[in-house]
C-alpha cells in the first residue's frame, strides 16, 4: 500500500506501501486484465520502478497535489481501474458519473470532489503510463487534463491526433524506407541527439531541437501487455 | 478487489493501433539485433531492447505510421540534415566520398595554413637577418674607410 497524506501515526504507518514487489501484482492484475500468476515482474521492473517513484514524488509533496488528496492506497486506484475498466465497456466513461459512483463507496467515505479528482488523475497516470493532472500541480511540465464533460475514451483519443503532414509530404517522402541505420546510437553519433526518457507515452519521440533532446518512453513491455488487455 | 472477466470484451483505452505503432518505432529506433545499441541501452541501464515483440517483417515506410508520423519525420530530416558540430562531423561517414572529399579539402586548408605561417616567419626572419647584415656591411665600410683616413701618408723627405 502507499500513501501520501500528512496524516501521522499509526494509520499512518499501517497504509504505507511496505513491500513494493509484493504488493504490486494485484494492482497489475487489474490493469493489465490477467490473472496475479501470470505477471512476470522481473520484465515489468521498469514499470515498478515508475510506479514506486510516482507514489515517493507523492509523498514528498512534488507535485504538490498531495495537499488536496484524502488517504490514498493502492486498493482506492484498483477500485478506479475496475470501475473504468466495467464502464467503457457500455457508455462513454465521464468523470462525473465516476465521481458519482467513488463517493457511494466506502473506501472513499472522506474525500471531497477535489481529492476524488486528484485520485482519478493518479490512478489515470499510473494505469495509462500517461501524465494526466491538473494544470495547476504541473508547473513548467508537460501535463494533460481530464475535465468533466469530455468521456475519458475521447480524452484519451485527443492525445493522439491524427498526422498534419499527410498533405504536405511528398510522394517521395511519403512512399520513404526508413531505413535500417535510422537507430538511436546513429541519431546521437551523428547528430547529436542525446535521449531522455519519458514516462508519457504522449511524449514520445517529441524532439527539442534547440538542446537535442529526444523524449522516449520505455516501458515497452509494459505498453504491450497492455494492448493485449 | 477480483477484476470483472473482460476476457471476451473489446475493452479498449488506449487504442491499439497506437500501441502497434509505439512499439516498430522502438523495434526502428532501438534493434534489437544491432549490438551498439544493446551496449548503449545497458549503459543506460535500460532493459527493453530485447523485449518482444522486437521485429517487423519488411522495411518500414514512413506512411507505416500514422501517430507519430509527424515526430518520425522531423527526427528523420535532423537525421538527414549536416552534423552540427566538428566532432558529429568527423563521426558522420554515411557519405563516404562526401567525408573524404571534406575532411581532404580540411587537411590541404590546414598544411597551407601552417606552410603559410611558417614561410612568412622565416621571410620575417630573412628580412630581419639581412637587413641586420646590411647594417653590420655599412658598418664595417664605414669602419675601414675611417682606418684608411687615419693612417698617415709617407712623407717624401724619409
Amino acid at each position: 500500500m502507499s500513501i501520501h497524506h500528512s496524516l501521522e501515526g499509526s494509520k499512518h504507518q499501517e497504509k504505507r506501501r511496505l513491500k513494493p514487489g509484493s504488493s504490486l501484482q494485484p494492482t497489475l492484475s487489474t490493469f493489465l486484465n490477467i490473472s496475479e500468476d501470470e505477471i512476470s515482474l522481473e520484465r515489468l521492473a521498469a514499470y515498478q520502478s515508475y510506479y514506486d517513484r510516482t507514489w515517493e514524488s507523492l509523498r514528498n509533496g512534488y507535485p504538490p497535489e498531495a495537499e488536496s488528496m484524502a488517504l490514498v492506497s493502492d486498493e482506492h486506484i484498483r477500485i478506479i481501474a475496475t470501475l473504468i475498466s466495467n464502464s467503457i465497456l457500455d457508455l462513454p466513461c465521464q468523470r462525473e458519473t465516476l465521481r458519482e459512483t467513488l463517493s457511494k463507496d466506502l473506501h472513499f467515505a472522506d474525500h471531497s470532489e477535489e481529492s476524488l479528482n486528484r485520485t482519478i488523475d493518479l490512478a489515470l497516470r499510473l494505469w495509462l503510463v500517461l501524465n494526466i493532472r491538473d494544470d495547476e500541480y504541473a508547473p513548467g511540465a508537460h501535463s494533460i487534463q481530464w475535465d468533466d464533460g469530455v468521456s475519458l475514451q475521447t480524452f484519451i483519443a485527443q492525445q493522439f491526433p491524427k498526422p498534419r503532414m499527410l498533405r504536405d509530404l511528398s510522394e517521395r517522402m511519403f512512399d520513404f524506407v526508413l531505413p535500417d541505420s535510422f537507430t538511436m546510437v546513429k541519431l546521437k553519433r551523428y547528430s547529436g541527439i542525446k535521449v531522455h526518457w519519458t514516462y508519457d507515452l504522449s511524449e514520445h519521440l517529441g524532439l527539442d531541437k534547440d538542446h537535442r533532446i529526444l523524449k522516449v518512453f520505455p516501458l515497452k513491455y509494459y505498453v504491450n501487455e497492455l494492448g493485449r488487455r | 478487489m477480483r477484476v470483472a472477466d473482460r476476457s471476451d470484451s473489446k475493452v479498449e483505452l488506449l487504442p491499439h493501433n497506437v500501441i502497434d505503432e509505439y512499439t516498430k518505432t522502438m523495434n526502428l529506433l532501438f534493434p534489437s539485433w544491432d549490438i551498439k545499441t544493446q551496449k548503449f541501452l545497458k549503459k543506460k541501464g535500460q532493459t527493453f531492447g530485447m523485449e518482444a515483440p522486437v521485429g517487423y517483417p519488411g522495411p518500414l515506410y514512413l506512411s507505416d505510421f500514422h501517430f507519430w508520423r509527424d515526430r518520425l519525420s522531423t527526427l528523420y530530416t535532423e537525421f538527414c540534415s549536416p552534423p552540427p558540430s566538428m566532432t558529429q562531423l568527423f563521426n558522420d561517414r554515411r557519405n563516404v566520398l562526401q567525408w573524404y572529399t571534406f575532411w581532404f579539402a580540411v587537411v590541404i586548408l590546414a598544411l597551407t595554413v601552417i606552410f603559410g605561417v611558417i614561410s612568412s616567419i622565416t621571410a620575417c626572419l630573412s628580412t630581419r637577418y639581412t637587413y641586420e647584415a646590411l647594417v653590420l656591411a655599412r658598418e664595417a665600410a664605414a669602419s675601414a674607410q675611417a682606418c684608411t683616413c687615419a693612417i698617415p701618408s709617407a712623407s717624401p723627405a724619409g
